[in-house]
């Protein structure tokens, strides 16, 4: 029976470095500052690339459309709490922070514990952007997806029994992957027209028929800087096109008096 | 003595705990430093990049008059420039004026030292058909509209007239000749002419869109049909078939001479500019978002609308409002979110003012 025991401290001391190592206060939150910081000097790096080769930050010919990291988080924040399971872990998104500085970041707070003992209960963060930003074809207006690649374990409370060094990366893979299918595309609030509609006029000496100009719009460009997320759009007009039956003919008079 | 080997388990564990904690506090202390310079190194490069960014972006004429709202709607000149040549090439262009039942009257008397006559002339466009063609418009950016200078041609056409030219005569004329009446069917080409044409589009926001309406003044374009030589000359073989005095009265009257008069002053129709309707800029705010699967409201507040030379800027503060189709008690507005209940951002009618997306 001491024997036993004595195998289970032995155990629990060479088990201790990794999770001392995973656990420790504060080198989660520097890793994930460097994350951060690399993420938004790469976006930096490369508007001022375009600014060296002499090209305008904003696209030159296409419609910009930009958002502040506020009004965004403002827009996903009705859609939280976000909930995931994977590897026998209940994840829990209560918060979430858009920070649009070099790069459309987001960073989401919340807890975790495993799916059995909901008593065990840890703080987890993760770290993403905002990708794949498009316009929806059936509604126009703009969405992007989430997408997560830096999760972190802040505080573990009693999870170590659980977590061993060697599976943190596969648990955070795992509820990476989980988040990713999980939330929901954000809905930017702006709204492009798939085309310009010209009303008919139907009263009058002159009528016109109606037409229809189609508009050809895609996501050209983005980047993140001040707080601002900027999209620039291509918009390509079509063949306008008549719409709806040829108005009824008019008619009017005139009358003129004279004297030779 | 079984004591023994307990002990030493335990010594081994305590030496194996002491040693783990130790070497990842010497490697955690190591990578910490190593972790602290490269956030500063980060740091530092940052800082460099946001003040040359800044300097390209101070330098960026399309910056100016853009709003400081959260969002933000900037549309090139050079695209508003194109998208509107192409709806006035595309889309007047494709004009055809088909007009009918159009009828000058023109009236006079002739006097020989008295009066020998009066005349009716009616002329009736049975049916007239011309094509409408603008040329490069020229556009002002500036304030709240687009200033548009453009040429309006009316290319060309077909039409046909019934002319009805009476004679009342008076006095010998009276006496010898009588009254006469003449009624023809003349078929011709709408002559070409150019109208400068002079207006404005004039864009204001709403809670969801720009739109651009249609400022111009009074635009007359004149259709002149001119009558076929083969017309002319039906007209002429009836004038030609009076004799005697009546033939007098015909060359003094100069008949032929009026009616080609009333015809070469045309028609003048107004082109209906007034009943043109406003055409939405095509980027605006969604007046609606899903919200864990519930359609909620956009409320709206219109910032600044602003034209430069280079950019049309609109600005907009949003935030989720009502649940749509969500009933709610009275004083109480269901919310994004919390389909059942809470306070939604209010709504008003002024710019400025919360606006909720229709």
């Amino acid at each position: 029976m001491a024997q036993a025991s004595g195998w289970i401290a032995a155990g629990l001391a060479l088990a201790i470095p990794g999770m001392g190592c995973w656990g420790q206060k504060g080198g989660g939150e520097l890793h994930a500052r460097r994350v951060v910081l690399e993420r938004e000097v790469e976006g930096l790096r490369e508007v001022v690339r375009r600014l060296d080769r002499g090209e305008p930050i904003l696209p030159p010919h296409d419609v910009v459309v930009g958002v502040s990291d506020a009004t965004v988080q403002d827009m996903l924040a009705p859609q939280l709490p976000l909930e995931v399971e994977a590897s026998g872990f209940a994840v829990t998104m209560n918060e979430a922070e858009l920070s649009f500085l070099g790069a459309p970041g987001i960073t989401l707070r919340g807890s975790i514990h495993p799916v059995d003992h909901p008593d065990l209960v840890g703080e987890v963060k993760a770290i993403g952007t905002l990708d794949d930003i498009d316009v929806d074809p059936g509604s126009g207006t703009l969405r992007a997806r989430v997408m997560i690649d830096h999760l972190d374990l802040v505080r573990i409370a009693g999870l170590e029994w659980f977590v061993s060094s060697g599976t943190t990366d596969e648990l955070a893979r795992s509820l990476r992957h989980a988040f990713e299918r999980q939330i929901p595309q954000i809905q930017i609030p702006v709204r492009i027209e798939q085309a310009i509609d010209f009303p008919s006029v139907t009263e009058g000496p002159v009528r016109l028929q109606g037409a229809r100009m189609p508009l050809a719009v895609g996501v050209s460009d983005v980047f993140a800087g001040s707080g601002m997320l900027w999209i620039g759009l291509r918009v390509e007009p079509g063949e306008i096109a008549k719409q709806g039956p040829s108005p009824p003919e008019p008619g009017l008079a005139r009358r003129e008096g004279g004297r030779r | 003595m079984r004591a023994r080997p307990v002990a030493r388990v335990y010594v081994l564990a305590a030496l194996a705990a002491s040693w783990a904690v130790v070497a990842c506090r010497g490697a955690d202390t190591a990578s910490t430093s190593e972790m602290k310079a490269a956030i500063a190194a980060l740091e530092k490069e940052r800082d460099a990049l946001r003040f040359r960014i800044g300097e390209g972006m101070a330098k960026d004429a399309r910056i100016a008059g853009m709003p400081t709202t959260g969002v933000r709607v900037g549309v090139p000149t050079d695209l508003a420039r194109e998208l509107t040549t192409r709806v006035i090439t595309g889309f007047v262009d494709q004009v055809t004026l088909k007009l009918a039942n159009i009828t000058v009257h023109k009236s006079g008397s002739l006097k020989k030292i008295v009066t020998i006559g009066e005349y009716e002339i009616d002329v009736r466009i049975e049916d007239v058909t011309a094509k409408l063609e603008t040329g490069a418009p020229t556009m002002r950016f500036g304030g709240d509209r687009i200033g548009l200078d453009l040429p309006v041609r009316v290319k060309s056409g077909t039409g046909s007239a019934v002319i009805d030219f009476r004679w009342d005569g008076k006095n010998i004329s009276g006496a010898v000749c009588g009254d006469m009446e003449i009624q023809e069917t003349v078929a011709g080409q709408v002559r070409p002419d150019e109208y400068p044409v002079a207006g404005a589009l004039h864009l204001a926001a709403t809670s969801q869109r720009i739109l651009a309406s249609p400022r111009f003044p009074e635009v007359k374009i004149n259709i002149k049909v001119q009558p076929s030589a083969a017309s002319w000359a039906a007209v002429q073989g009836i004038l030609d078939s009076q004799e005697g005095l009546c033939g007098w009265v015909v060359d003094k009257v100069d008949i032929l001479g009026l009616l080609r008069k009333v015809m070469d002053r045309g028609f003048d129709v107004r082109l209906p500019t007034e009943k043109i309707k406003p055409v939405a800029v095509p980027v605006g705010i969604a007046p609606t978002m899903t919200v864990r699967d519930h359609e909620v409201t956009v409320a709206v507040k219109v910032g600044q609308l602003a034209i430069t030379d280079h950019m049309i800027w609109l600005g907009a503060d949003v935030a989720l409002g009502d649940v749509v189709g969500a009933e709610a008690a009275p004083g109480e507005k269901a919310k994004a979110g919390d389909p059942g209940g809470g306070t939604a951002a209010g709504t008003a009618k002024d710019t400025g003012a919360w606006r909720r997306g229709q």
